[in-house]
Formats: structure tokens, sequence, C-alpha cells
């Protein structure tokens, strides 16, 4: 079981006049075995909430629970519970140390797994590990000799899967993780996150901006406006018959392959972007 | 944060733009830029009194010397104050830099508050008249450097400018000055040497302190204007097809100019310690030659004093530095706070 | 985009003129250190009474001192001590200053922040006014001036260290690092310090550089080495005075100390380059080898395309070179098309396909050491480049003046595209007054009315506004507002909205529509997102690595008409709101870089 819940969880940055509240009473379960994709334009607070759960920022309000547990603000064994949520980030020129090999970046996951597990692994185990978590990935092992800088963007956004893969998680949250590469790029790891999630059984929740992508992996979709969640329900559900105001604008912006975004010659331009 | 736009700012709730203290206002900046200030001149004052009791030993018998008997180091330390409890030393000294009588100086024999005002002008002057030449020539220079080599072109030239500026960077003030004492009096008895007087004998120390610096500076400022010509909005400018020397002047110089103004308040600090040297060497009659000699004398008070005095030059260098930065770019108030 | 040499960077830099006279200079340096006393320790400190104050001659080759002293002994002698003295204090300075500024990403954030306002307070005292008040307590000698100068530095290194790992902190790794639960020691050790070792070491190099200025100077001022010791700044001090009785006293130890602090600095560009902090010097370009222009009138017309006879841009043969250092590479490879008038075509690809640079040659935007030539451009009626130049007869004036009002460009990047210290109005106005012929004024005016055209709300007040005070999608429109002040007969937006929501991209792109509509300027849209470049354009070609491998019709491109194989795949790869979720999705095999 490995069910990752938000309850009631808000986010706030500084302090008095310049208090910011980024997430906002936000409640979302991310249940064991489901992908669920969490939406919502630039500043939504969509981010936030994925890094309040790994605890990058600690929620002023409300719980992060890993399978009815609270792992929010938490020390001791329920910090290392929290271990098992990971997360993989958007830009592939940051997500790992270019000073190690991507086999001793996945092998500090691996030696953090098992100081969880109270377990020793030596080092002909590790390595044997180490390559069997890069070839889920679908990297040959012998890379594992070499650094970031010698992989393309898309084999960095795997060895982190293969990172996060190696801290034994039962929930990921893969944060735009496609965003930064081509089309053509996105489409394998896609299959990929989707293959090893339907091997291994795991929760992730998978935050795009992308209605198109989302639309394609999760079984589920929440969207979220201004910090708050504004719906949630599943896929198709929410996409074909969006409850929301919001839901529906974001719908329609999505340009279309083979539709005219505007019909000739009308000006339909509706100003909805405030003043910043 | 999604980094397609971070936009983390924008979504903060909306408060009237005026006001008193709203975020990135005047009267916040103002108060808080204010508040650090003072707080720094109370370290400031409170780390001048301490490093007269960080002295190891006794500095009573440190500024009488060795020999001296003991009749002479109690007076020594009677006249320092040094037989009164901690915290009535500490009242006192601040008690005497308000009300600006801070003591009397132990070798010359006269009111600290005297002997630094006759001298303060003379460095002063010094430091005022150097930092004028070295940004009317670096800004210029190093500006015009950057037009000229942006993206690599002139080989010849880039090389050149680093090297002679790189070179003229890495000579210090002092050595700058008896090079020039060599040169012109030595050699070829052109100008002046020692001493303060008519506009020649101006000539060597404001040279002996600005040809360093200058050479920095105009590195620095060329280093910081092939930056500001790699932005976006100097494409945009050149789409434009405006003439060159409205690209440079109207759109590279402003965005030049807080960084500039940054390292010119460093600048203008080293300059303050460069003086000291400078004085030495030229026998300028400035508060430099003043800190050597109260440190070599063990004239505890008036050294003491010159601590003070030549921190909160610093610290008003920078405070006028960050006002002017906050009316030349606007976003640094919102930054400050 | 500067060319680099091959071969380890080491090698590299230490094989530059810098790096060979580096090499040299420390090289000389360490052995005056080890054997300088040794050789010359004797002459140094006798005195002969008989030859006081001698200028050079042929027995002293630099005179001698006051006291009847060999001055090059003297100075060979002292650099000892004055190395020496300079590392160490520049050893314990850098060590305790890296420690300290690694201590705020160790400690508790409140502690933390305490320890950086610390350092930040003393690092605004000049690094030699501050060693002039320690000597205060540290008391005048060697020592003393060593503590010093040491403790001077570690707020500078503190701060270094500070600023440079709060960068490397607030990257992704080091994120990661912490949700493993590794210990923030042991991320700082691991994950932090190696990744900015490179300018650590570097900057090290340059601050033994200033520590041996900083003791020659307190040696100077007679607050360092006291005598019988003597170091370059004692013998200086010494020499000054005697300066026109023979000025190789004081003349001999200050070239030491300018040449031994040039050892430095150059040791640490060297450093610099082989670490790759700074680059250096741009590197020599490749030979370039001119393709002949083709003579006039005889432009192949091998270009089908949909476009009119009457093209506002006609592009044949464009190539664009970039140096390396094994020569000139070509990221666009010979690209020929039309824009008809009023016509809307788009340019896809993936990144580094060349479809930007492609554009920019175009405008004209290109910049040094970047080679363009085609066979011909011409816009709007006239040729822009025919091979490497502007063809002979065509004033460079008027090609401004045609690309300054008939051209438009919006660029990706809304955050950056527009000038940060200029107010929108007047980088919006000033393309009128440049090119326009109007008055500031009346330029301000035209610019205001623009702006109201592109739909921004309360135009006057947006133009008395700096950028930072507008949203993204309106800088964009302030973009386009500027474009309208010429008539521009194209208008060339490159991913003009990659960087906006998809909510604020369909405001942008309808502005866009609008004005291709009402002012019938044809539109040159680059974007990566085929469903916005169909949504919009009646055309589009398809680049790959530096060509394009295909042209087709919006129409035949959606039913499914495309000839050519990468354009088939690209079109499978993009999941659409209609992509089979029970599938795989098609994917295209990495190009290597």
């Amino acid at each position: 079981m490995n069910h990752l819940e938000f309850r009631n969880v808000s986010v706030a940055f500084g302090h008095g006049p310049r208090r910011f509240v980024a997430v906002d009473d936000v409640s979302l379960s991310v249940p064991a075995g489901k992908i669920v994709g969490l939406v919502g334009e630039s500043g939504s607070g969509k981010s936030t909430l994925a890094r309040a759960a790994v605890g990058l920022c600690e929620p002023s309000a409300g719980s992060v629970l890993l399978d009815g547990v609270q792992v929010s603000h938490a020390r001791g064994a329920n910090a290392r519970l929290r271990q098992r949520i990971q997360m993989i980030f958007q830009d592939p020129s940051s997500c790992l140390n270019p000073k190690l090999t991507i086999g001793q970046s996945v092998a500090e996951a691996l030696d953090a797994a098992a100081k969880r597990a109270g377990t020793r692994t030596g080092r002909a185990q590790r390595a044997a590990e180490t390559a069997r978590l890069l070839e889920s990935v679908q990297l040959p092992a012998a890379r594992a000799a070499d650094l970031p800088a010698a992989l393309s963007g898309g084999q960095r956004q795997r060895v982190a899967l293969a990172r996060a893969l190696a801290a034994a998680p039962g929930v990921i949250l893969a944060d735009e993780i496609t965003s930064a590469l081509d089309v053509s790029v996105q489409g394998s790891v896609l299959n990929l996150l989707r293959h090893i999630q339907r091997e291994l059984g795991l929760g992730i929740l998978f935050v795009s901006h992308n209605l198109a992508v989302v639309r394609y992996l999760c079984d589920e979709v929440a969207v979220m406006q201004s910090g708050r969640l504004v719906e949630h329900g599943e896929t198709m559900t929410v996409l074909d018959h969006p409850r929301q105001d919001y839901t529906k604008t974001l719908l329609q912006a999505v340009p279309r392959i083979g539709e005219p975004l505007f019909a000739p010659a009308t000006g339909m331009i509706q100003i909805s972007e405030g003043a910043r | 944060m999604t980094t397609t736009m971070s936009a983390l700012p924008a979504r903060a709730p909306r408060r009237p733009a005026t006001g008193w203290f709203a975020p990135g206002s005047w009267s916040l900046f103002a108060v808080r830029r204010g508040g650090r200030f003072l707080v720094a001149i109370v370290v400031l004052v409170t780390a001048a009194f301490l490093m007269l009791q960080l002295i190891p030993g006794d500095p009573a018998r440190e500024s009488v010397g060795a020999t001296a008997p003991v009749e002479a180091v109690n007076l020594r330390r009677h006249e320092l104050g040094l037989d009164q409890p901690l915290w009535v030393q500490y009242f006192r000294f601040w008690g005497g830099l308000l009300t600006g009588h801070p003591g009397t100086s132990i070798t010359l024999r006269m009111p600290v508050a005297d002997v630094i005002g006759s001298r303060f002008p003379a460095t002063a002057e010094l430091a005022v008249i150097t930092l004028v030449v070295v940004l009317v020539l670096a800004i210029p220079l190093g500006l015009l450097a950057a037009a000229l080599t942006r993206g690599g072109r002139r080989r010849g030239l880039e090389l050149g400018f680093t090297s002679v500026t790189g070179f003229f960077s890495v000579v210090p003030e002092f050595l700058m000055g008896v090079g020039l004492v060599y040169l012109f009096a030595v050699s070829t008895q052109l100008l002046p040497v020692a001493g303060r007087g008519g506009p020649t004998s101006y000539v060597l120390p404001v040279a002996a302190l600005s040809i360093g610096s200058t050479a920095a500076l105009a590195r620095i400022v060329r280093a910081e204007a092939l930056g500001v010509l790699g932005n976006d909005y100097i494409r945009t400018a050149r789409a434009k097809r405006m003439p060159a020397i409205r690209l440079y002047l109207r759109h590279a110089l402003p965005n030049l100019m807080t960084s500039t103004l940054t390292i010119a308040g460093l600048f203008l600090g080293s300059l303050i310690a460069g003086t000291v040297l400078v004085e030495s060497i030229f026998a300028w009659p400035g508060l430099g030659m003043t800190i050597v000699d109260s440190i070599r004398s063990k004239d505890y008070p008036l050294a003491q004093t010159l601590v003070v005095v030549y921190g909160a030059i610093v610290l008003g260098i920078n405070l006028v530095v960050d006002v002017l930065l906050a009316i030349l770019d606007p976003r640094s108030t919102i930054k400050e706070s | 985009m500067a060319a680099r040499s091959t071969g380890s960077p080491w090698r590299t830099a230490l094989l530059a003129p810098t790096g060979l006279a580096a090499a040299a200079g420390l090289a000389v340096l360490v052995l005056l250190v080890i054997f300088g006393p040794v050789i010359w320790g004797a002459d140094a400190t006798t005195a002969d009474p008989l030859s006081l104050s001698q200028p050079p001659g042929a027995v002293h080759l630099f005179g001698t001192d006051a006291g009847g002293r060999d001055v090059l002994a003297r100075t060979m002698t002292a650099a000892r001590l004055s190395v020496l003295m300079a590392l160490a204090a520049s050893v314990f300075g850098v060590l305790c200053g890296v420690v300290v500024g690694s201590l705020p990403s160790v400690m508790p954030p409140r502690l933390g922040r305490a320890v950086v306002s610390i350092f930040n307070f003393a690092i605004a005292f000049p690094g030699l006014l501050l060693t002039i008040f320690l000597s205060v307590i540290f008391g005048q000698g060697a020592t003393g001036a060593l503590f010093a100068i040491g403790v001077s530095i570690i707020p500078v290194y503190a701060r270094l260290t500070h600023t440079l790992s709060s960068s490397v902190g607030g990257r992704d790794f080091v994120a990661a690092a912490r949700i493993l639960g590794v210990g923030k020691v042991r991320v700082v050790a691991r994950h932090i310090l190696p990744n900015i070792a490179g300018p650590l070491i570097v900057n090290a190099s340059v601050t033994a550089g200033g520590a041996l200025i900083a003791f020659a100077s307190l040696s100077f001022l007679g607050l360092g080495v006291q005598p019988p010791e003597f170091d370059w700044g004692r013998m200086l001090n010494e020499g000054l005075s005697k300066i026109f009785v023979n000025p190789a006293t004081a003349l001999a130890p200050g070239i030491a100390v300018v040449l031994a602090g040039i050892v430095f600095t150059l040791a640490g560009e060297t450093l610099a380059r082989a670490t790759g902090v700074n680059p250096g010097l741009t590197h020599r370009l490749p030979r370039w080898i001119p393709r002949p222009a083709l003579p006039a009138g005889n432009v192949l017309d091998d270009v089908s395309g949909n476009a009119s006879g009457d093209a506002v841009l006609r592009v044949r043969n464009l190539r664009v070179a970039v140096p390396h250092a094994d020569g000139w590479r070509e990221p666009v490879k010979g690209v020929s098309f039309d824009v008809g008038r009023g016509e809307v075509v788009g340019i896809v690809g993936e990144s580094g396909s060349g479809k930007s640079l492609s554009c920019l040659s175009v405008a004209g935007l290109t910049d040094f050491p970047l080679k363009v030539t085609a066979d011909t451009i011409v816009f709007d009626g006239v040729e822009t480049l025919r091979g490497e130049h502007r063809p002979a007869g065509v004033s460079a004036r008027a090609v401004e003046r045609l690309l300054g009002t008939r051209m438009a460009m919006v660029f990706q990047d809304p955050m950056s595209s527009l000038n940060p210290s200029l107010r929108v109005g007047g980088q919006v106005a000033e393309a009128g007054f440049i090119h326009g012929g109007l008055t500031r004024r009346q330029a301000w005016a035209k610019a205001v009315r623009r702006l109201a055209d592109v739909k921004i709300p309360d135009p006057a007040r947006r133009a008395r506004q700096h950028p930072h005070e507008l949203s993204g999608g309106m800088r964009q429109r302030a973009m386009i507002a500027m474009g309208l002040m010429g008539n521009p007969a194209l208008i060339i937006a490159d991913e003009p909205t990659t960087a906006l929501d998809v909510t604020v991209q369909r405001e942008v792109l309808s502005v866009l529509h609008d004005v291709q509509v009402d002012s019938a300027a044809a539109i040159l849209l680059i974007s990566h997102d085929i469903a916005v470049v169909t949504g919009l354009c009646s055309r589009v070609l398809v680049m790959y690595q530096g060509e394009i491998v295909e042209e087709i019709a919006t129409a035949d491109l959606v039913a499914g008409r495309a000839r050519h194989p990468y354009t088939r795949a690209l079109l499978a790869a993009v999941p659409t709101m209609d992509t089979d979720r029970s599938q795989p999705m098609a994917t295209i095999a990495e190009v290597p870089a």
C-alpha cells in the first residue's frame, strides 16, 4: 500500500505584508497504483504542492500523509518513511550532479534505501543493482561510468527516474519532467514512465501544464488555479465534461492540430489577463 | 516552481502601490536601509572599543614601553580609562564620540577631534578627486573596449586591452607611487613629490591612486558591458536598426549602471584604504599618515577614533551607493524589501 | 559560439602563452623561495661600510643600500619571507573562509542568516583597512601582520563560498539528495563543494597575489616585518627615503612585488581556463573560404512554393556557418523559401534544427563570428544579401531603413526581450522617430495608439511603466506594437508563445492574427508546436538538422498527406487531445548532439 494524501494543505512564503499563499487548503489523494495528473498555469501552486510532499518546503497548515501516517513536519521514523516519496524534476541540465558519474548518483539513492531498511549492501551488490536499474530505464549498464555531460536531455531524465527508483519509492512525483524535452524524446520518456508504473504498481503525481500529455498518461486529473484545487476527477470525465469554468477555459485554449485557431478575419480577443 | 514563467511575485495579492511601508515603497526602503546603517555603526563602534580590550597583554604597558616604571604604567592606565569597569569605559567611549570629544591623543597631546578636523579635508580631497578621475576615465574606456571587442571581434585589441589593464590593476597604489616618484621627481624633476600645495602637488598622488583603479574598473565595465550586450533586449534594439551610438548609450549604458555603481562603491572603499599608503609616500598631511603613526606609537585613543572615522566613511559610502542604486534602478528597492 | 581547441582543457590552458608564462613564473618563484636565502643570504646581510648607498655598478648590479648591503642579493633573499608569508596568510584565510561560508548551508536557517549578515558586514570594509585595524590588535610584526591579513581574507572568501553554494544549492540534484535523506554536511561535501571548487581555486590564486601585496603594504607602512628581518615591503620602506641617492634600492623590491603579483594573476587566469570558470580570450577563427556570389540575374529559381510571383521575402540557398576548432560547421545548410504578401507561413522543427538561426539571418540580426551567405535574399523588393555581402548599389542606410520599418520581430522570451531600464512607451516609440520622421512627442502618441491596437488596457499608463510591471502576455503584445510603429510587410515571430501559459498564448496569437488581417502583413511563425503552426498558418516548412525537409500546405499536413518520413514521425509523436491512450506513444530516435 502506497497511498499519498494531502489533507487541507496550505503553503505560504514570507511573513507579514509580504506573506504569499502559494497553495491554499488543498486536499488531494494519490491512490496506490494510480497516476494522478496535476494541471494548472504557471503560479497555480502545482509544483509547490509537490515540493511540500517531499519536504522541500513544509505545509504552513494541513498535513501530508503516506498510508495514513503523517510525514509532513516529521522527524525520525516518519521522516524516513517520507523518503518513500521520490521526486523527478523539470530541468535535465540540473537534475544530476555534474561531478558524479551517473552510477554514483544512482548508488547514493541505493545507499539511502539500504540505510532506511537497516541493511548494508556490498560493493558488488550495489554495482549489480545500479546496472539493473539503468537497464530498467533502457540505458546500457556500461554508461554507469559516464558523467551527466555525456548524456542527452532525455537520457538524463531517465537516470533521474532510475535514481528515484533506487530509493525504493512507493510514490513518485514527476514535476514537468518532459517540458524541457523535444516532442520526439518526450514520447519515449512517457512510455517508459507508464511501463515502470504498471510494473511496480507505483502511485504517481504527474505535474504538467500540457493537457494532452496528462490526458494520455493519467488515470485522474486535478486542476489547480491560484493555489486552490478547482476540479478533480477521472481523466476522461474531467476533460470531456468539465464542470468548472476555469477547466473549460483551459481546455478551450489548447491548440489542436487541424483546427484553425481563429475564424478568418474576426478579432476575438478577450483580455482576461489581470494586471500584475 | 514551474519554470515556464516564474510568475511567483505576480500572484501576490495586489496591494496599493502607494501608502506607508508598502512593499517596494520609498519609506520602507529608507527605514530598512537606515536601520541597517545604524546597526552597522553600533557594531563598528563596539568593535573599535573592543579592539583595545583584545590587545594581548596590558595595553597600558604596551603603550608606555617595556622599560617604563610602574607609576608611568598606572598613569597611562588611568589616562586610557582602563582602571574603570568595562561598561563604564564603553559608555564613556560612546559619550566621547557623540559629544565630539573622543579623548586626547597621547603622542600629539591635543584633542583627537582637533587632529581629525585638521587632517580630514586633505584625505577627503584626495579621495574625491581620484574617484571622479577614475569614473570619468574607466566607464567610457570599458564601454568602448566592449563595443569594439564584443562577440570576439578584434582579438588583437582585446589582448592589448586585457594585458595593459591587467598589468596596471596588479600594480598596487604605493608601488605606482614609488614608480611615479622615480619617474617625475628623481629622473625628470617635473613635479613636486611631497606635501600638499599648489595644483601640481595633486598630480602624482591622484595618479598613483587612480591608475590602478581605472584599469581595474575599466576591465570590469568591459566585462559587464559584454554581458549586457549579450542580452535579448539588445537584439530587440538592433532589430530597430538604430545608430550604434544610440544602441550603446541609450540601451546598454543604463543597464550597466547598477553593477558599475555597486563595484564603484567597493572601489571607493578601497581607495580610502589606498590613501593611507599614498599619503605616506607623498607626505600628504591627511588621516592616513595619522592612523599609521598612531598604531606605531600605540596612541590608542587616536587609533580607536580613527578606526571609527574610517569605518563610518566606508559605511556612509555604502549607504550613498545603495540610495543611488534605488534611484537609478526602481527594481532594487523591491529586491531590498 | 567561440571556437575551442580540442584536447584536455588543462593542456590547452597550460600551452597558451599565459599558461606558459604562469608556469615559468611559478617555477622561478619556487626556486627562489627554496634556494634564494641559501645562495644570496650571506651577501644580503653582510654590510660593507666602504660602499654605502652605491649606485648600480659591475660589483653590485642594483647598487647597495644605506647599510652597504647588496640590493639584488637582498631582493632575492627576501623572496622566501615575502612569498611564504603571503601563502600562509592566504591558506589560513581561504580555509577559514570556506568553512565559515559553508556554515549557513549546514546550520538552521535563522543562525545561518546571522552568520551571513556578519560576513556581509565585515566585507563592506576594504581588506587593507581591515588589516590595518587588526594590526592594532595583533601589534606590529610579522606574526601580527600574518593573522591580520589572513583574518581579512575570511569574509571575502566566506561570501564567495556562500554565494556560489547558494546557487548550486538551489539546483535540482541538491533537492534530490535532500529528498533521499542525505545529511546536510554530506550534501555540502559531496554535492556542493566539488561543484564550486573551480572558482574557489581560481580565486585562491588571485587572493595569494593580493596577500603578497597586502604584506608589502603593511611592511612598507612599518606595521609588518620588523628589522633585522626584511621582506620586499620593508626594503621599499627603507629604499624610498634613499630614492634620490640610489633609486634601485626602492625599484628592485618594487619590481619583485609586481612580477610576483603578475605571476599569481597569470596562474589564476590559467586555472580559470583549465577549470572552465572563464574561457579566456577567444580563439582564432578557422580559415574562412569565401563562396563566390552568383552573378546578378542568375539565381536559380528552384523553389516551387505556393507563394505567388510577388513574394515579400525570397530566400535562396541560405547558409549559416559557426566556427569550431576543426573548422566551420553549418547549422543551416542551404535553405530556400518564399513568403508571399500577406501569407502566414510556419516553420516547425525541434531544438537545433536551425529554424531560429535561419530567421535571424534573414533579419540580418546574426552576430559576429557567424557567417551568413545566400545566393540571394530579397525582402520587399530589395535584395539585402547576395553571397556574403549586401549587393553593390544597395546602400546600407536604405537596408537599415527598410528592415527597421517594414520588418517586425517578436522573440521568444518576453521577460528578456524588452529593455528593463527603459519605459515601455519609449521603447515602442523609438522606431517612430528613428525611421518614421516623427518628433518624440508624436512618436509617443503613436506608441500609445499602437499599444491600444494590440489590446493593452489603459495604454497611456502602461506606456509610462517599466517592463517588469507588465505581465508576460502584455510584454509580447508590446513587442508586436513595436513592430507596428512602422508599416510592416513581414512579422517574424520566433517562438512567440513558448514561454507563456495556454490561455495567454491564445491571446497573443489572436493579436498576431488580427494584425495580419488588418495590416495585410505576412507572418513567418517559428514554433516547435505543430498545433500552433497548423492553427495559424496556411503553409508549413519542416526543418530538420539545418535543412527544410518538406514544404507542405497546412491542409495537406493535417490530412496526413505529408511525404517526408520525418514530418510524419514528428506529427505522430505529438500527444494530442485525441491520442489513443491504450497505445504507446510514437517516438523518434534521438540524434546525437
